[in-house]
């Protein structure tokens, strides 16, 4: 760019900015000779040029930084999903085994399960005084040493379990026979008069023996804490009638086929199942002595806590 | 950038970093806040910033910290001040430098930055250009035009005395 009287002032400028290559200020230089009167706004404008004032800045310390030494620990995303994937499938593992061990027992199998020593304890209490008593003089029971119901009297026998809340009594239970006088066959509930409830098994068959069994020891003991009060579920006056239920009581959840009735009921907030397994046989197995006519029936009262 | 190196830079710059933003700000208090929060700033993204780079790095966020934060701020203290330089040139009691220096008050924030830039801190028409976010033609027009606005107040001031 050649330097004239017209642009002067930006070529001064530039050459005091240090903008200009060397030929250019050399130009200027030679200008300011050629141009005298030129050089005041040169100088002029030389003079607005700020001389540089020392300032400190007195919070420098604040401003330095030591480099963070914290290590850093990382996360290692895969291990810790294999690690709950690993958790989960155990903790469903243990649901589902926990939940396999509350069993349902079908009738027809308990008679099987039966361990020796309750029947022996059974064979023990029906020898006992108080039992005697109870039973009718043409009652076969007397010679099988089982106990007897004789519905002509109104006495009933029922199975239950002691050892409420021992773990070790409960791994073998113990069966105890208690017997009820005068039940009316009309159900009247036990309930209304504050009395324990206890379950009661009514057949009107000549002959009839009651084979009265405990729950099996499969069970887990803990499930078994308490054994279901005695209540009269069902009735039947004779052989050939059906047998009758309390749907107030069983709730409609009773079933019977060819030799077996089982009455399930889940209280209400379906933290328990209680009921009993019955089962009508023609023969009573375990004693030959028993005609081929008469009628055993086996009763098992349970409930399972869960 | 290591530690060292932010380090260093808080050294070398931190006091013409403060000295451009008191300057441009006239404000003690906001120039402190303005040099700390570019420090802080470089710290944050020291990873990324080349130590050649840091002065720069620096001016440009105070700068465009600066233009954004406080510019009604400065403005209107400026026009504030306006009496006293006219009393202090009538008084004839400052020097040439402190006429500038008041002077340089007159100046818009854009000038007056450029100015303080090249001045002080000696930076090129394209150094500017960079730190500021304007192409060097801008610079230069602005540089020269707060160049003559600053001659002309010495040429008045020099009338008045």
């Amino acid at each position: 760019m050649e330097i004239n009287r017209n642009n002067y002032e930006t070529l001064f400028l530039l050459y005091q900015d240090g903008e200009l290559p060397q030929s250019a200020m050399q130009k200027v230089q030679l200008f300011l000779l050629e141009n005298p009167d030129l050089k005041k706004d040169f100088e002029l404008l030389l003079q607005t040029r700020l001389m540089p004032t020392e300032i400190l800045f007195e919070k420098k310390a604040s401003l330095l930084r030591k480099e963070d030494k914290r290590k850093v620990i990382p996360i290692f995303w895969l291990r810790l999903a294999a690690a709950m994937i690993i958790i989960m499938l155990g903790t469903w593992i243990v649901l589902k085994q926990k939940a396999q061990r509350i069993p349902v027992q079908t009738a027809t199998s308990i008679d099987q399960s039966v361990p020796d020593q309750v029947k022996s304890k059974l064979q023990n209490a029906d020898t006992g005084p108080g039992d005697n008593k109870k039973q009718t003089n043409n009652s076969p029971k007397k010679d099988n040493h089982f106990p007897t119901a004789d519905i002509n009297n109104n006495k009933v026998f029922v199975a239950v379990k002691s050892g409420k809340n021992s773990p070790a009594k409960a791994l073998n239970p113990e069966v105890s026979l208690q017997e009820k006088e005068n039940v009316p066959v009309t159900r009247k509930m036990n309930q209304e008069m504050g009395e324990p409830e206890k379950v009661k098994r009514e057949e009107t068959v000549q002959s009839q023996s009651v084979d009265l069994v405990s729950i099996p020891n499969t069970l887990p003991s803990e499930d078994l804490k308490v054994i279901l009060p005695a209540q009269t579920l069902a009735t039947a006056k004779t052989t050939t009638e059906e047998l009758s239920f309390d749907h107030t009581l069983t709730n409609g959840s009773e079933s019977v086929n060819d030799n077996a009735i089982s009455v399930v009921a889940l209280n209400g907030k379906n933290k328990s199942i209680s009921g009993f397994f019955n089962k009508l046989i023609k023969r009573n197995p375990r004693n030959t002595a028993i005609t081929a006519n008469e009628k055993t029936v086996q009763v098992s009262v349970f409930k399972i806590n869960y | 950038m290591t530690a060292e190196n932010y380090n260093e830079c808080v050294s070398k710059y931190a006091d013409g970093l403060y000295r451009f933003m008191l300057k441009s700000t006239r404000q003690a208090e906001d120039a402190h806040d303005l040099v700390q929060s570019s420090f802080e700033k470089l710290w944050v993204h020291r990873a990324e910033v080349n130590m050649l780079k840091c002065k720069s790095y620096l001016f440009t966020i105070a700068y465009h910290n600066m233009i954004d934060q406080v510019r009604k701020k400065i403005r209107m203290e400026y026009r504030e001040t306006v009496p006293d330089f006219q009393q202090a040139v009538k008084g004839n009691s400052a020097g040439l430098k402190d006429i500038l220096e008041k002077a340089l008050s007159r100046l818009n924030e854009r000038q007056r930055s450029l100015i303080l830039l090249k001045d002080y801190e000696g930076y090129s028409y394209d150094e500017i250009a960079e730190i500021t976010g304007l192409n060097a033609s801008q610079v230069k027009v602005t540089l020269h035009r707060a160049r003559l606005q600053l001659k002309e107040w010495l040429v008045s001031v020099e009338n008045v005395l």
